[in-house]
């Protein structure tokens, strides 16, 4: 029987077929056949490249891992199927579109390395990830990563396709295999990056055309799970950006749930059906603890009409970032444009430095920068707020040509509206009060805030169905408020907050961190005494686990030491609270985020603290960054308070003449701030003093004060400079200001008599020194805080004037006495309690060792 | 994700639908690679290789609906292999590289009976696509510890090696392997018939 014989059946066929396997065979001829089988044949060559893998093939074109020759890199090789049978035009398009594709610099996109053609094959060599496909990754072991985690990556990926998009180039084959993870491990934690590769491949070729002869090959070794719709329909027109976003959305619902939002594992015409007419499951519904924003997020971006989807990838981003930020989401209602630039700047500034003149610098500083600050932040949480705030701030149009707006005045409307129209409706009710309320909060105006809040509260706590998510974020920002206005009921709503959010969620997770901060935050300010330990555990954990969950370089990360930096200050240990203010502003330097406004706040906080301990050379620098930085965003009014800081600074250094110069900068603003007319560039410091103490009575009135408390810190710093001749011309005129136009101020009145002691004692005039700083202590016995601290630092010097007198031991007492109470007051870490120490050691060491003769009588 | 139900005779009848691309998709994985590798054997460099299978791939969709399928004329893996054989012959001299129409020539070929020269290199590959399709199937259907214990002698373990890594006898070792023998020459004769439209 031959191969031709006619007569030799298919069946005999099959078994001669059967015996070359060897299983007939004595011995393993068998299982050496199915070992040849199991073989990896080599690859062969490439050019310089060595082929050692096919990775991945997909309908457009072949991804293989090679090693290059001349450096042994491993990269990764793609190229086009049936690449050498296409027509010249289309490899050109090709061509074209590599280099386009391989121009995107994104640190979420896989880079390109070179674009060639090897024995006649056009490639491009890509560098290598090793990383897990994006679904391996999001559900190891079939176990799904916290929600956070998951969204944040998802951020990124999207980020890195809107750069792609923004530069034409659309992906058109989003799928898992196509974003691969990398995990790197630092110090603190492991970091995840997506990487997204393949950009440019897909847009190649479009399966419904056929101008290739190749494209139909390629339709059918394509992937339907992740194409939109409209990719499906066959249409001529290719489908654009929005394909992508359906992708992400299929991506993001299958990492959330385990499930594709579709049943694709049919038949062909199914799967097609079940995409194009389907309408997705809630993936709350396949996996119970996903926030009803999340459905709306996922079901926007599977909308199967382009249009109901989000319109940009970033625009998918931004309702991630903001479902992070525990913000509304805008999947949640239709956008609506808002006219916030022009809010802006027509809200008029109500803050000024009149309201904190007594407070220390930094308190100072920081509420003049927060007040724009504040301004933005809370505009930015009304835009993403519902239609119905929205319309409202809308129907308040300023180009409508009416009297100014303000947003205070809009939020009170929306407030009014929402009482009278939502009554019947308590979800959108909710909603619309902790939109309100949040807006308020940003501006700091807690106690507006706090009825909506507390509305908020009060009718999700009342709902079944309520979304816990969304209370739990109702009970943070009530609770925040309560914090500011030091209602002790914050620290139990931050701690519902927390157990609903341990609940949700697993540890560790970002949303589970910021409970912890804020808990922290409760327990420090709204808490009487504060409850300093708990407030210290839960700061440390929010940051250990800001770290884990976000990275170390995280603005959260930043926020969250920035507040238990405060908390150190209000414990006056200084130090713990310069390095911890250090290593929030490290992060922002880090990232290159210092146009962040709160890297800013992190500065004034920072440069507080170096100035209470003393460390003049350092905070020189800081301040030297932050006053061009609050100039550039708020102008020169706004850094009046930094540049006299500056300027005292200088004064401590002995660097008297540059001293000068920033006084007479500081003076600049000042005039500018108090309204007093500018005078010729090139006045100096001490003209400057003297016109505007000629002026005050052309001052308005909320200005006098401020402006008579830096002539008189100006006057000190002649004292200091050892000009006492103009320190004592100074004080003269301040006194009948005083007394003519601010009767009241009694603190500036008596820190004038301690100016005086003090030109006394630097004179030698000692007794005339003790009877001022005793005239002093009387005009500072008055309640509050700030005559406490002026009446310790007046008994210091006391104690000190009577020694330098020389006296004995009865005096050393007396200054450990004052000194005892600057401790009490600024804490032992502050720079001048630190200094009175230096100086008791001192004395005591010359008390010691002085000959008896020698001492007084008694 | 393809089915695990489909099987060899229902594939080959699947892909004469151009559109079931599910169908053409299973196809192309298994004798794609078979195309491949007989390609690299032939001497042709993985691109050209991968060219020829795009190319074979294809004009099959474009000649299979209309193909009538006779056993006793042609058998399925010799009407494959004469499409590549011209393919690579046409691809070989990298001139220009437009689609040829193959199906009219193998059809005419087919018709005739004529079947020329034996190429023992597409018989190793095909036998080889056949033993990777039977343990796919082996390893997905058989029991997990049975399979792993095969595998180790399909590494070229000795028995007495398998026996000891797992601590079982050398006679269960045995045993475990004529198992397997049975179970894969079962699924090759199956796989055999379906591919020859006899299942």
């Amino acid at each position: 029987m031959t191969d031709s014989d006619p007569s030799r059946s298919a069946r005999d066929d099959a078994t001669i077929d059967l015996a070359s396997f060897g299983f007939d065979e004595t011995g393993d001829a068998w299982l050496d056949t199915f070992r040849d089988a199991q073989r990896a044949d080599p690859m062969g060559r490439l050019g310089d490249y060595e082929l050692l893998a096919e990775i991945g093939r997909g309908g457009q074109g072949v991804v293989y891992k090679a090693r290059r020759a001349s450096d042994d890199r491993i990269v990764a090789i793609k190229r086009l199927i049936g690449g050498k049978l296409a027509p010249a035009d289309l490899r050109r398009r090709f061509e074209r579109e590599m280099r386009v594709a391989a121009s995107l610099d994104h640190p979420n996109i896989t880079r390109a390395i070179d674009i060639d053609v090897i024995d006649g094959h056009p490639v491009i060599v890509m560098e290598w990830i090793d990383g897990q496909p994006l679904d391996v990754w999001g559900r190891p072991n079939g176990v799904r990563r916290p929600v956070a985690d998951i969204l944040r990556l998802f951020v990124d990926a999207c980020d890195a396709v809107q750069h792609a998009h923004i530069r034409g180039v659309i992906h058109r084959d989003l799928k898992p295999s196509n974003i691969l993870v990398t995990s790197t491990t630092t110090r603190d934690s492991v970091v995840h990056r997506p990487v997204v590769l393949d950009f440019g491949m897909a847009r190649l070729l479009n399966p419904a055309r056929d101008d290739t002869g190749a494209t139909t090959a390629g339709a059918f070794l394509g992937t339907l799970a992740y194409a939109a719709p409209e990719q499906l329909s066959g249409g001529a027109q290719p489908a654009d950006a929005l394909a992508d976003v359906y992708a992400m959305g299929v991506m993001l619902c299958e990492t959330l749930t385990g499930r594709h939002p579709h049943v694709v594992s049919g038949s062909l015409g199914d799967t097609i059906r079940a995409i194009q007419e389907k309408t997705p499951e809630r993936p709350s519904r396949v996996a119970p603890g996903l926030s009803r924003d999340l459905d709306a997020i996922v079901l926007k971006a599977l909308s199967k009409t382009p249009e109901h989807r989000y319109q940009s990838i970033d625009a998918l981003a931004a309702d991630l970032r903001r479902h992070l930020a525990g913000d509304p989401v805008t999947a949640r209602r239709p956008g609506t444009r808002y006219l916030a630039g022009k809010l802006i700047r027509r809200h008029p500034l109500a803050f000024g430095a009149s309201a904190l003149v007594f407070a220390i610098v930094t308190a100072l500083a920081s509420a003049l920068y927060v007040a724009n600050a504040r301004e933005k932040a809370a505009l930015r949480i009304a835009r993403t707020t519902s239609d119905f705030l929205a319309e409202t701030l809308a129907a308040a149009e300023p180009d409508r040509g009416g009297a100014d707006v303000t947003l205070i005045e809009v939020l009170a409307q929306a407030g009014d509206r929402a009482r009278r129209e939502l009554a019947d409706t308590p979800e959108a009710a909710a909603q619309v009060h902790l939109a309100i309320g949040k807006t308020y909060c940003a501006l700091w105006r807690w106690r507006d805030a706090i009825p909506h809040l507390e509305n908020a509260e009060r009718l999700l706590r009342a709902d079944p169905d309520r979304d816990d998510a969304t209370f739990a974020r109702a009970l943070t920002a009530l609770g925040r408020a309560y914090t500011s206005v030091k209602n002790p009921q914050a620290v139990s709503l931050q701690r519902e907050a927390l157990a609903i959010r341990r609940a949700l969620f697993n540890e560790p997770d970002a949303l589970i961190a910021e409970s912890l901060k804020e808990l922290a935050y409760a327990l420090q300010q709204a808490t009487d005494p504060p409850q300093w330990n708990a407030a210290e555990e839960c700061y440390e954990a929010a940051i250990e686990m800001f770290r884990a969950t976000l990275g170390p370089d995280h603005r959260e990360t930043a926020a969250c030491l920035h507040n238990y930096g405060w908390m150190r200050v209000r414990q006056r240990r200084y130090a713990d609270s310069v390095e911890l203010y250090h290593e929030a502003i490290e992060i922002f330097r880090r990232t290159h985020q210092r146009d962040d406004p709160f890297y800013v706040e992190c500065l004034f906080g920072y440069t507080a603290q170096l100035s209470v301990l003393g460390r003049d050379e350092e905070n020189l620098v800081v301040v030297n960054e932050l006053i061009p930085r609050l100039r550039a965003s708020h102008g020169e009014a706004e850094v009046g308070d930094l540049l006299w800081g500056r300027a005292d600074i200088l004064l401590r250094l002995g660097r008297f003449d540059e001293a000068d110069d920033a006084f007479a900068d500081a003076f600049r603003a000042l005039r500018e701030w108090g309204q007093a007319p500018a005078l010729p560039g090139g006045a100096d410091a001490d003209t400057h003093c003297d016109d505007l103490l000629d002026r005050l009575a052309d001052l308005p009135a909320d200005r006098v004060r401020p402006v008579l408390a830096f002539i008189e810190e100006f006057a000190h710093s002649r004292v200091v400079m050892g000009r006492f001749d103009r320190a004592e011309t100074i004080f003269d005129r301040l006194e009948t200001a005083v007394s003519r136009l601010a009767p009241n101020a009694a603190l500036i009145l008596a820190t004038i008599q301690e100016g005086r002691a003090d030109i006394a004692i630097a004179r030698g005039e000692n007794a005339l020194a003790e009877q001022r700083y005793r005239r002093a202590l009387d005009l500072a016995d008055r309640p509050g805080l700030a005559f406490d601290r002026k009446r310790a630092w007046l008994e210091r010097q006391l104690a000190v004037c009577r020694i330098v007198s020389p006296a004995g031991a009865d005096d050393l007492a007396r200054l450990e006495i004052a000194c005892a109470k600057l401790a009490e007051h600024d804490g032992a870490d502050h720079r001048l309690t630190r200094e009175t120490r230096s100086l008791i050691d001192e004395l005591r060491l010359t008390l010691d060792t002085r000959p008896t003769d020698r001492r007084p009588a008694p | 994700m393809m089915s695990p139900d489909t099987t060899r005779a229902s594939l080959l009848l699947r892909i004469r639908d151009p559109d079931d691309h599910l169908a053409w998709r299973e196809f192309d994985g298994a004798y794609g690679e078979l195309i491949v590798r007989y390609c690299r054997a032939r001497g042709l460099q993985l691109m050209d290789a991968e060219d020829v299978r795009q190319l074979v791939m294809l004009n099959l969709s474009r000649s299979i609906p209309r193909f009538d399928y006779r056993p006793e004329v042609g058998r399925f893996r010799d009407y494959l292999r004469t499409i590549v054989r011209h393919a690579v012959a046409r691809h070989a001299p990298r001139h220009g590289g437009a689609a040829i129409g193959l199906d009219t020539v193998v059809l005419e070929t087919m018709a005739s009976g004529v079947d020329d020269m034996m190429d023992a290199e597409w018989d190793r590959q095909w036998r080889r696509l056949h033993c990777r399709i039977a343990l796919r199937t082996l390893r997905r259907e058989g029991d997990p510890r049975h399979v792993d214990i095969f595998e180790r002698l399909l590494g070229g373990a000795s028995i007495q090696d398998a026996a000891d890594a797992f601590g079982i006898t050398e006679a269960s070792v045995r045993k475990i392997k004529q198992r397997a023998r049975e179970r894969l020459q079962a699924l090759v004769a199956r796989q055999l018939r379906q591919e020859d439209g006899l299942d």
